[in-house]
């Protein structure tokens, strides 16, 4: 099968828990509403970028404005389940749009395949992650396995730890060969399809109603 | 070196140097968050035992004050009719109606320290005549849909009572709810319980996230010992509504 062919099916595996969030969107509580909208911009974003390759060859715009909207959905998604710190959300929500900026139009062309901001919301994510984890862990006496925010939280860190660390070899020039980076990103495609069946098994684990627990 | 191994040496160290950021970040708030959870521990623990002394305090104060007191009287009473020579047989009706009012009151007492009706008629009883105290107390219209059989666990009933009672004072005390409704029922191996009202609502969120009231650490509390789950559904100006559900047996 053509190598492109797929790394296009894998991409899309997407559209395993977009589609179990559209099946249970209404029903579940509405704090996990933005990860929904975080997938199917993952699904629109996936088909933008195959018409993009095929009419003008590159898929760096949308990719990039992706990104950003991504960065937001995850922001406001742990916004929404650690509500009680808003300032250091709006924080992190002004610093990603700096970075966004200079990365896409001050350092570099939104048409190019820019890394310093992915390589900057990976980390972000990853301890935004690790930190909800650890509350996860620390606070909440339900079995975790069957806890929806955390086998997202868990799902981030696997994906954007591996994601930034791969943004970081062009960020900082390393200079690897090009059949080894080749190698490498078709391990985060790989990771990408085992994420989203964590995703769809964390969806169909989402809650209807909030459980109420005292951390203490 | 070779050219090509430095380059993979730099990529293992850029590896290595995040991951040992992110084990470092990890330990960091796992630190943190125990520090937050054991002083929120001993908080709790705090209020678990200035709340004994105060209903310690309480019983003392009552038991002083007003049967003490009552006593005293009564034993004057007493002394002045078996004095030698007093003949103040009027006075009998009197000390009998101060005997009536002390055992009034020493019921109410132990009434609020265990209810009553909640051993002798269950639960169901138990909390209809809890229902119709706090409507008639605080003036809230309470609707009661009750489908509960008595024959609970007397353990989990006491549990149930308690979290009914503490539910009902939180919105008496904080809610301005001017209508509460209260539905009880068991099916499928569970006892449900639902109680809305139509006050001014919280923020259950940050409510949990900072401890919460004690109030609601007793609900908590008790819903957990009975391995039941609870859910909270309220927002600001929306009302509250209270659901549990316990393992029936």
């Amino acid at each position: 099968m053509n190598r492109y062919l797929v790394n296009v099916l894998l991409a899309y595996s997407i559209l395993l828990p977009a589609i179990t969030g559209m099946v249970r969107y209404k029903s579940v509580l509405k704090d996990f509403r933005p990860f929904f909208w975080l997938l199917w911009l993952g699904v629109i974003n996936e088909t933008l970028s195959i018409l993009s390759i095929y009419s003008i060859r590159s898929n760096s715009v949308n990719s990039n404005i992706y990104v950003f909207l991504e960065f937001c959905f995850i922001l406001l998604l742990y916004y929404r389940w650690r509500e009680g710190r808003p300032r250091q959300f709006i924080i992190l929500g002004i610093l990603g749009l700096l970075v966004w900026l200079s990365d896409n139009i001050l350092m570099h062309h939104i048409t190019e395949n820019n890394s310093l901001f992915r390589m900057f919301y990976s980390f972000v994510i990853v301890l935004l992650s690790i930190d909800t984890i650890n509350w996860i862990l620390v606070f909440d006496t339900s079995p975790v396995y069957k806890n929806p925010i955390f086998l997202i939280a868990f799902a981030f860190v696997f994906y954007y730890a591996f994601k930034g660390y791969l943004e970081s070899f062009n960020v900082l020039h390393i200079g690897l060969s090009s059949e080894l980076l080749n190698n490498l990103w078709k391990i985060l495609y790989i990771v990408n399809v085992v994420v989203n069946l964590v995703f769809t098994a964390a969806i169909l684990c989402m809650p209807k109603k909030q459980k109420f627990i005292m951390p203490y | 070196m070779y050219a090509e191994e430095t380059k993979i040496y730099y990529a293992l160290l850029i590896g290595i140097t995040a991951l040992l950021i992110l084990m470092a970040y990890f330990l960091i708030m796992i630190f943190r968050y125990h520090g937050k959870i054991k002083a929120g521990r001993l908080e709790r623990y705090r209020e678990d035992i200035d709340a004994m002394e105060s209903d310690r305090e309480r019983i003392a104060l009552e038991l002083h004050d007003d049967f003490a007191s009552s006593l005293g009287t009564l034993r004057m009473d007493v002394a002045r009719l078996i004095a030698p020579g007093e003949k103040n047989y009027d006075k009998l009706p009197g000390i009998k109606q101060q005997v009536d009012n002390m055992v009034e009151r020493m019921k109410h007492m132990a009434h609020e320290l265990m209810p009553r009706e909640l051993s002798r008629r269950g639960l169901s009883r138990a909390l209809e005549l809890l229902v119709a105290r706090v409507a008639g107390s605080s003036g809230i219209a309470i609707q009661f849909n009750n489908r509960l059989r008595n024959d609970v666990d007397k353990n989990k009933s006491l549990h149930i009572y308690r979290i009914v009672q503490e539910v009902l004072n939180n919105v008496v005390k904080h809610s301005k709810a001017t209508r509460v409704s209260f539905d009880i029922s068991r099916s499928r191996g569970k006892i449900f319980f639902k109680i809305s009202d139509n006050g001014k609502g919280f923020n259950v969120k940050a409510e949990a996230g900072k401890g919460g009231r004690a109030g609601l650490y007793n609900i908590s509390a008790r819903t957990q010992l009975m391995q039941g789950d609870m859910y909270i559904t309220s927002a600001r100006d929306e009302g509250a509504t209270y659901e549990f559900e316990i393992p029936d047996k």
